[in-house]
C-alpha cells in the first residue's frame, strides 16, 4: 500500500491514514502529548511520510518507517512545547486533564499516567510500543536505532520501576 | 551479538531478567520460551519475579484507551498536500477522460520528443562518464534501461506466469530459481503499471502451484536450495509490496521448511542430510528470507536467525574474506562468497545486533578491496557486490556501485528482439541462460547509490 501511495496513488495513501492514525493518536497520547495537540502531531506525522514517502523501502514493515516518522514529529514537538513544559513543572503542575478522574476507570488511568511519567522518555517509549502499540522488540530496536538487547533491558527497567510506583500508590 | 544467556537458559543458573521479560512478552521463540519456563518450574526466586513484571504489564494494559479519535483526519491531511502530486485518476468521469485522453497525448508527444533528447545526453553523459570515472549513474539512464528489461521480461513470459528457463539457455534444475529472479525485478520495481501487476500476478501463480506440502518450492534435487530460498525471498518482497494475504500460507510453509533445514551447526546446505556440510553460497539465500520474513512481521524467527548469522561469521576469515564451507576455503573465489556473505551481515545488522561494529567495519573493507572486474565476466558476482556495496553505505561504496552500474548499462543489449536483456555470456551463462544474466544485471543496476 505505501509503495502504492509513494508512486503518487492517493486512494492508497487514504487507505493508509484511515488505517493509521487511530494508532498514532493512542501513540503521541501515551507518550504524553498534550490531548489538545494530539490531532495536530498526527497530521504532521502523515505529512511527513508523504514527503518522505521515497525512502521507504517495500522491503521494510510500514510500521516501523510510520513510527520513526512520529518520533520525529515527537521530538519536534517537545522541541517546540519546551517552554511550556518548563512552566508546568516549575509550578509542579500536571498537564491538563480533560476530564475529572471520578471512575474506577479513570482512576487507574490516572495512576498509570502517573507512574508513566517518571520514566524517562527513551524507556516510556519503549514501553509504550511494546505494551500499547504492539511492535516486536526488533522494530522498536530499529524505529530507535539501538541495539535489540537495549530495548529487552529498557523494557526490564521500566516494568520494574513501574512496579515500585504502582504498588506505592496501592 | 547477545551472548548465549539471554537467550537459551543453562540448567544451573537462572534466565537473565530481560529474558523474563521477553518472555512474558511472548519476544522469545517457542524454545527459547519453553527453557525459561521450564526453569520457573523449579525457580521460586525467579517465578516472584515473573509475577511482580507480569502485574506491571497487566496494570499498563488495564488502563483504558488514552484518546478517541474524536474525528476523521484524511481530508485536513489531503488538502495540506498538492493536488498535482497525485497520479491522474482517469477512473473520473466522461469529460475528465476526455481531457486526460488528450492531454495524455499531448504529454506523450512531449515525453518522447524531451525523452529521447534525454536519453541520448544520458548516455552521452554515461559513457564520458565511465572514461572520467565520476561518481552519479544517469538516473534516466537507468530507468530507461529497467523499463526495457521488464518489457522484454514480460514479453517472454508464458500464460502460465512460468519463464521457460530452458528455452532461453537455462538448466532444468534451476528453473524455479531463475523464475523467483525474473519476479524480484518486478517485486523491487513497484511500478504499478497494468501489465507489470498482471505479470507479478501470473509469476506468482506459477510459483504457489510448483509448492509441495511440506513446504518446498520444486522437485527435491541438489539444487532444491537455491530454487527454495530463491522463490521464498522473491515472494516476500511480492508480500511486502502487495500485502496480499493470500500469499501467507505458503510463505509459512515455506520458512518452516527453511527453519527445518538448518543444519545443526547453524548453515544450511544442498539438503539436510546426516554428510551435509553447509556452504555460504546457499546459506546466504535462506538467511536472506529469514531475515526479511522477520522484518515482514513472521514471529519466532530469532532463535534460527541468530544461529544462521553466527555459523557465518565463522566463515570469515582475518582478512574478512568468506570461506565457501570454512574459512580460506573457496576453490570458486572468495569475492562473490565475500559480497555474498557482507551483504547478508549488513542486511541483518539493520534489525538485529548481530555483529559488532569491528566485524561490520572489516567488511566494508574487504569488499572494496576486491577489484571490480568486467560486468560482463559475471553477473552473479555482479549483483552481489552491487547489494553489499548498497547496504554498506558508505562514500566509496557508492562509488564502487555507480562505477560497477555503469558497466552493466554498456553491457544491455539495445536492439533487436532481444533488447532490454543482457546476453548469457558470463561465467554462469551455461546455467542460468539469459533469464538469469538479464534478471541479475537488472536486480544489480537498480539498486540506489
Amino acid at each position: 500500500m505505501m509503495a502504492l501511495a509513494a508512486e503518487g496513488d492517493k486512494s492508497a495513501f487514504v487507505a493508509l491514514v484511515s488505517k493509521y492514525q487511530g494508532m498514532l493518536l493512542n501513540f503521541f497520547g501515551r507518550m504524553g502529548v498534550y490531548s489538545g495537540d494530539g490531532d495536530d502531531l498526527v497530521q504532521e506525522t502523515f505529512l511527513r511520510l508523504f514527503n518522505y514517502r521515497e525512502r521507504y523501502k517495500p522491503t521494510a514493515k510500514f510500521t516501523t518507517f510510520l513510527y520513526l516518522m512520529a518520533r520525529q514529529v515527537q521530538a519536534d514537538y517537545y522541541r517546540k512545547q519546551l517552554r511550556r513544559t518548563a512552566m508546568v513543572e516549575a509550578f509542579g503542575k500536571e498537564p491538563p486533564q480533560e476530564e475529572q478522574d471520578n471512575g474506577q476507570n479513570e482512576d487507574r488511568k490516572f495512576s498509570v499516567n502517573k507512574a508513566l511519567n517518571t520514566l524517562s522518555e527513551e524507556m516510556r517509549c519503549v514501553i509504550v510500543m511494546s505494551i500499547y502499540q504492539g511492535l516486536k522488540y526488533a522494530e522498536i530496536a530499529e524505529v530507535l536505532d539501538v541495539p535489540v538487547g537495549t530495548v529487552k533491558t529498557r523494557m526490564f527497567h521500566a516494568l520494574q520501576k513501574l512496579r515500585k510506583v504502582i504498588k506505592h500508590d496501592e | 551479538m547477545t551472548n548465549d544467556r539471554s537467550y537459551e537458559v543453562q540448567q544451573s543458573g537462572c534466565p537473565a531478567p530481560e529474558d523474563i521479560v521477553a518472555c512474558l512478552c511472548n519476544e522469545l521463540d517457542l524454545r527459547e520460551k519453553a527453557a525459561v519456563e521450564k526453569h520457573m518450574e523449579t525457580c521460586a526466586s525467579c517465578r516472584a519475579l515473573a509475577a511482580e513484571l507480569g502485574a506491571s504489564i497487566q496494570a499498563l494494559k488495564d488502563c483504558p484507551e488514552e484518546q478517541d479519535l474524536h474525528r476523521d483526519l484524511t481530508d485536513e491531511i489531503l488538502k495540506k498536500i498538492p493536488q498535482d502530486a497525485w497520479r491522474p485518476d482517469i477512473t473520473d468521469g466522461p469529460a475528465g477522460r476526455f481531457q486526460f485522453s488528450f492531454l495524455l497525448r499531448l504529454a506523450a508527444c512531449f515525453v518522447i520528443l524531451f525523452g529521447a533528447t534525454l536519453v541520448i545526453r544520458s548516455w552521452m553523459k554515461v559513457s564520458s562518464q565511465a572514461s572520467s570515472g565520476a561518481v552519479a549513474v544517469a538516473h534516466t539512464a537507468k530507468t530507461v534501461a529497467l523499463k526495457d528489461t521488464r518489457q522484454w521480461l514480460a514479453s517472454v513470459q508464458e500464460p502460465s506466469g512460468r519463464w521457460d528457463a530452458v528455452g532461453w539457455g537455462g538448466k532444468k534444475e534451476y528453473t524455479l530459481a531463475l523464475n523467483g529472479l525474473a519476479l524480484l525485478t518486478f517485486a523491487r520495481n513497484p511500478v504499478s503499471t497494468k501489465e507489470n501487476a498482471s505479470v507479478v500476478d501470473r509469476a506468482v501463480k506459477y510459483m504457489l502451484s510448483c509448492q509441495r506440502e511440506n513446504g518446498l518450492f520444486g522437485e527435491e534435487t541438489e539444487g532444491m536450495m537455491y530454487n527454495h530460498g530463491i522463490v521464498t525471498v522473491a515472494l516476500l518482497e511480492t508480500y511486502a509490496i502487495t500485502g496480499d494475504v493470500s500469499l501467507k500460507a505458503s510463505l509459512d510453509k515455506a520458512i518452516n521448511f527453511i527453519r527445518k533445514q538448518q543444519l545443526a551447526a547453524g548453515g544450511w546446505s544442498y539438503a539436510n542430510r546426516p554428510d551435509a556440510t553447509a556452504n555460504t553460497s546457499v546459506a546466504v539465500w535462506q538467511l536472506q528470507a529469514l531475515l526479511l520474513s522477520a522484518r515482514l512481521g513472521w514471529e519466532d524467527q530469532d532463535y534460527t536467525i541468530r544461529k544462521g548469522l553466527r555459523w557465518l561469521g565463522s566463515m570469515i576469515d582475518d582478512g574478512g574474506q568468506f570461506g565457501y564451507d570454512r574459512p580460506r576455503n573457496s576453490p570458486e573465489g572468495t569475492v562473490t562468497l565475500t559480497a555474498m556473505g557482507a551483504f547478508c551481515m549488513f542486511m541483518a545488522s539493520e534489525t538485529e545486533a548481530s555483529s559488532s561494529s569491528g566485524i561490520l567495519t572489516q567488511l566494508k573493507k574487504a569488499i572494496v578491496s576486491s577489484k571490480l572486474e568486467d560486468a560482463n565476466s559475471d553477473f552473479y558476482r555482479c549483483y552481489f557486490q552491487a547489494s553489499a556495496f548498497n547496504t554498506a553505505k558508505t562514500k566509496e561504496c557508492d562509488r564502487m556501485l555507480a562505477k560497477l552500474q555503469r558497466s552493466l548499462l554498456a553491457a544491455q543489449e539495445r536492439s533487436g528482439n532481444n533488447a532490454g536483456s543482457w546476453s548469457p555470456g558470463d561465467r554462469w551463462g551455461s546455467a542460468g541462460g539469459r533469464i538469469y544474466s538479464t534478471a541479475v544485471a537488472a536486480l544489480a543496476l537498480e539498486l540506489k547509490p
